[in-house]
């Protein structure tokens, strides 16, 4: 069966990293009443990571944890010792 | 520090099920795959399914998990007592022995915030796996659970407390995580991602490009079936926003959309979102990198680009776990027959692995097969075995002997049966002399010297019982005079000259209760005393020929104990050919009287089988093959001359009789490949297969193994290589035996365990066991 190219990949508009960078400039213009905080940056940091995540990270949506891992280098550590509190159905099982 | 649970959307596994935390039902299915080497197994059905009846929002997986070692080996090993068998397992494991399992995972739920009130509709999950035509079985939770464990802690023990959580249950590891990888315990692991698919997807493409691959890894793919209308909706603004713009690809791209509506209208395919991941691990990261790559490499060869997840190795791998690999961004829209074309898993065989006392070989794949000559999965114990000379055809029956056969014969230590095999190689180039001399025999030259005496007359109670005659004993010493007489038409005249004979013997057998050739002339009487004179005159002119010596009198032939038993037929080689065909003939009703009388035996007929040009000599012998099963034995053929094996009469009495078959090389006599592929209907995939077998000495030969389990066929390419203590064994090099029995000689050990120690030289010192024993005997050679 032929592949077809057409219909393309999977692709994000906005993602969590873009949304919580605009937000904070948002809360912060409304709080201090100022327009260009308020609208124009958000829409500046929206266009500038927007680019940043197509033509950088080839449009993956993770590109932020990318960029704090690089800015952060080294190894990353998991810890096992929290609880794993999951509050599903089976919350009685905890 | 993060939590690494966080990463692990799963909420449960309970009922059967595995409840991601946006609460979908995956149900688990471990399926065998479809064998698609030897056979052309096609996805029509599943392609049907997903054309007419999967529903939107449907998840489904293919996993393939591949590992390095073997379980089923290991527990085997570990608790083996035959001591040729145990050697040879570890031999195997030390070679390395993959397992490759394959599963689907499906789920119908959409994600939801809450807990689904309704039940799942396993029904549809259930037709959508059986529309692949594939053995498949539900997984129960222990099972789902167990393979998480091993995909996420790559295995161990999974020991838990009541208060831990799944997450916690199945990530028991300490877990971090590198640019370049991440690593769970002792094991580094990185993921690919797909990125580029080829121009075009065919059924199992996959498997031919994987299963080569060895290592530790697995390989998913997912597909998640889209809203179809908005999916159409978008492909139509595609198509007239590629059709107002102007330049080469827009055209291109107007063109292919415009392809794909039409066939969508036609096929009713669906679009979904396809993502693939290879997971590979390893103890070591710079083994990691060098497998990573070569597996991208595989996969780049067949038209797909996998690529790594450089800084997101770890998010990834929670991403490509079972039921979670929808959550992953590398998504790329695909239709549902590109999907079913991926599908990873092919049927491999691995033949009686899990039998009483097999052979235990590699298939071409790296993983377990296993011979087992008594296995009562078959119809009968009946094999053959073909390959050129230099093929290793001595070498392979032997190890068939030792690792199989043997220990068949002593499965009953208070009523152990025999190995009988009749040859023509002389006491000089017999190369199952060896076997003699390893475990004990009897080595039986026949010629006409009449030093050994084979009486084919049976005792009376075997030919008349209670007043009745019994036919097919008549019929046989019926057919032996005839040879003898030469009456060999079929007219009334030949008729009359067989009916005084039938008398004579009657008569014979009234009188004397073991009869011998020579007491045949003094019965022959008839009204038609012209006819009876040529009789006798006819007997007494045989009998004076030396050469009836080896049939006239009583049995010398005594067995003994001993579990192997060689009928050598070197010395008739010098006869006419009815004496020689006669001999023969009569060498094999005393190997199957023989058999027949202890049961649980074998028969080898090496080369033998070829001198039975006589259909009526076929016909008897053909008794052989099919009431063998009745006395619990086995019969085999071992033929290096397909052209002149198949112009004997018993050729295709053997094939319709026989449940195994073995193929070796057959180099590069390409009309004997041709007749063999048609004589044995092989198909194309195993006119290949046979076609590209291969023996380099001293090191391993690849057999083609066809085994038959009431209807179903298995065919299996496999290495049969040998471990020092297995060649020391199975070898039928005249010099190699020499410098082995000078070997135990010196040592003063027997040659069993002279092989053994030399097995252990050669490993100590690295070396080809024969080496080892050159370099140990130094100037003693």
């Amino acid at each position: 069966m032929k592949v077809f190219s057409v219909l393309g990949t999977k692709q994000t508009f906005v993602d969590k990293g873009q949304a919580a960078v605009m937000t904070l400039f948002f809360f912060s213009g409304a709080v201090l009443k100022d327009i260009f905080l308020l609208l124009v940056i958000p829409a500046v940091v929206f266009t500038v990571t927007f680019l940043i995540r197509e033509k950088i990270f080839s449009g993956s949506p993770d590109w932020w944890i990318f960029v704090l891992r690089m800015s952060g280098g080294g190894k990353i550590r998991y810890c096992r010792q929290q609880r794993d509190l999951i509050g599903v159905k089976n919350e009685e099982h905890l | 520090m993060k939590s690494i649970f966080e990463m692990l959307k799963i909420a449960a596994v309970e009922d059967n099920f595995i409840l991601t935390s946006s609460m979908r039902r995956f149900s688990v299915w471990e399926t065998e795959g479809a064998d698609c080497y030897f056979l052309s197994p096609a996805l029509q059905r599943a392609n049907s399914f997903f054309m007419r009846e999967v529903k939107e929002g449907t998840t489904v997986e293919f996993f393939t998990v591949i590992r390095g070692k073997d379980e089923l080996v290991e527990e085997r090993c570990s608790s083996e007592s035959e001591p040729v068998i145990r050697q040879r397992l570890g031999f195997l494991r030390r070679k390395g022995v993959k397992k490759s399992r394959s599963f689907f995972v499906v789920s119908s739920d959409m994600p939801k915030s809450g807990a689904p009130a309704d039940a799942p509709d396993m029904n549809y999950h259930k037709n959508l796996v059986q529309s692949f035509e594939m053995n498949a079985r539900q997984s129960d939770t222990s099972e789902i659970k167990e393979l998480l464990f091993e995909l996420v802690s790559f295995g161990g023990e999974m020991k838990i407390h009541p208060e831990m959580s799944i997450r916690e249950e199945l990530i028991q590891k300490q877990c971090s995580a590198t640019p370049e990888y991440f690593k769970v315990g002792g094991t580094f692991c990185k993921v690919l991602s797909l990125k580029f698919m080829p121009k075009e997807t065919f059924p199992f493409m996959i498997p031919r490009i994987i299963d080569t691959f060895s290592g530790n890894f697995s390989y998913s793919v997912s597909f998640t079936v889209l809203p179809q209308s908005r999916e159409l909706l978008s492909l139509e603004a595609k198509e007239r926003f590629y059709i107002a713009t102007s330049g080469r690809g827009a055209a291109k791209n107007a063109k292919e959309t415009d392809e794909l509506m039409n066939l969508l209208t036609v096929s009713k395919h669906k679009i979904g979102f396809l993502s693939a991941k290879i997971v590979v691990s390893e103890s070591d990261p710079l083994l990691l990198e060098k497998r990573a790559e070569e597996i991208s490499l595989l996969m780049k060869n067949g038209g797909f680009f996998f690529e790594e997840e450089t800084w997101g190795h770890d998010l990834e791998f929670f991403k490509s776990l079972p039921s979670l690999m929808s959550l992953s961004e590398r998504q790329i829209r695909a239709l549902s027959a590109n999907f079913t074309d991926m599908f990873p898993a092919a049927r491999h065989g691995h033949g009686d692995f899990d039998g009483r006392s097999p052979l235990f070989l590699r298939n071409r794949f790296g993983e377990i097969y296993g011979f087992d000559a008594g296995s009562s999965k078959r119809n009968n114990k009946n094999g053959s075995v073909f390959g050129c000379s230099g093929s290793g055809k001595s070498v392979t029956v032997n190890t068939l002997i030792a690792h199989t056969f043997f220990p068949n014969i002593n499965s009953d230590k208070n009523f152990p049966g025999r190995i009988f095999i009749v040859d023509f190689a002389g006491a000089e180039n017999s190369s199952y002399l060896k076997m003699v001399k390893l475990y004990g025999g009897v080595f039986i030259p026949i010629d006409p010297s009449g030093k050994i005496v084979i009486n084919p007359f049976p005792k009376r109670s075997e030919v008349c019982v209670n007043g009745e005659w019994n036919s097919s004993a008549l019929n046989f010493i019926g057919t032996i005079l005839d040879i003898v007489l030469e009456i060999r038409e079929k007219n009334m005249n030949a008729d009359l000259f067989r009916n005084i004979v039938s008398k004579a013997v009657r008569s014979m057998y009234a009188a004397k209760e073991e009869p011998v050739l020579g007491d045949l002339p003094d019965f022959v009487e008839d009204e038609d005393t012209e006819k009876a004179e040529i009789i006798r005159r006819l007997l007494c002119g045989f009998l004076d020929d030396p050469v009836s010596k080896t049939i006239n009198g009583r049995s010398t032939v005594d067995y003994g104990k001993q579990p192997f038993v060689i009928y050598d037929l070197q010395g008739i080689s010098g006869l006419s050919e009815k004496l020689k065909e006669l001999l023969t003939f009569i060498v094999i009703q005393e190997a199957k009287r023989s058999a027949f009388e202890i049961t649980n035996s074998f028969i080898v007929f090496d080369e033998a089988a070829q001198l039975i040009k006589d259909p009526r000599l076929a016909d008897l012998i053909e008794e052989l093959f099919a009431t063998a099963r009745k006395y619990n034995t086995g019969v085999w053929t071992v033929t290096q001359n397909f052209l002149s094996f198949k112009e004997a009469a018993l050729s295709s009495k053997i094939k319709i009789n026989t449940t195994t078959t073995i193929f070796l090389s057959h180099a590069n006599d390409e009309e004997a490949k041709r007749v063999i592929a048609e004589d044995f209907g092989l198909s194309e995939a195993e006119k290949e297969a046979f076609g590209s077998l291969r023996t380099v000495k001293g090191e391993y030969s690849t057999a083609l193994f066809r085994t038959q389990r009431g209807a179903e066929l298995e065919s299996e390419v496999v290495r049969i290589e040998l471990s020092p203590f297995d060649y020391a064994v199975a070898t039928s090099d005249k010099e190699e035996n020499r410098l082995l029995e000078r070997f135990a000689g010196i040592r003063g050990l027997d040659l069993i365990d002279a092989c053994a120690e030399a097995a252990m030289l050669a490993y100590r010192k690295d070396l080809f066991v024969m080496d080892a024993i050159k370099d140990f005997l130094g100037d003693k050679i």
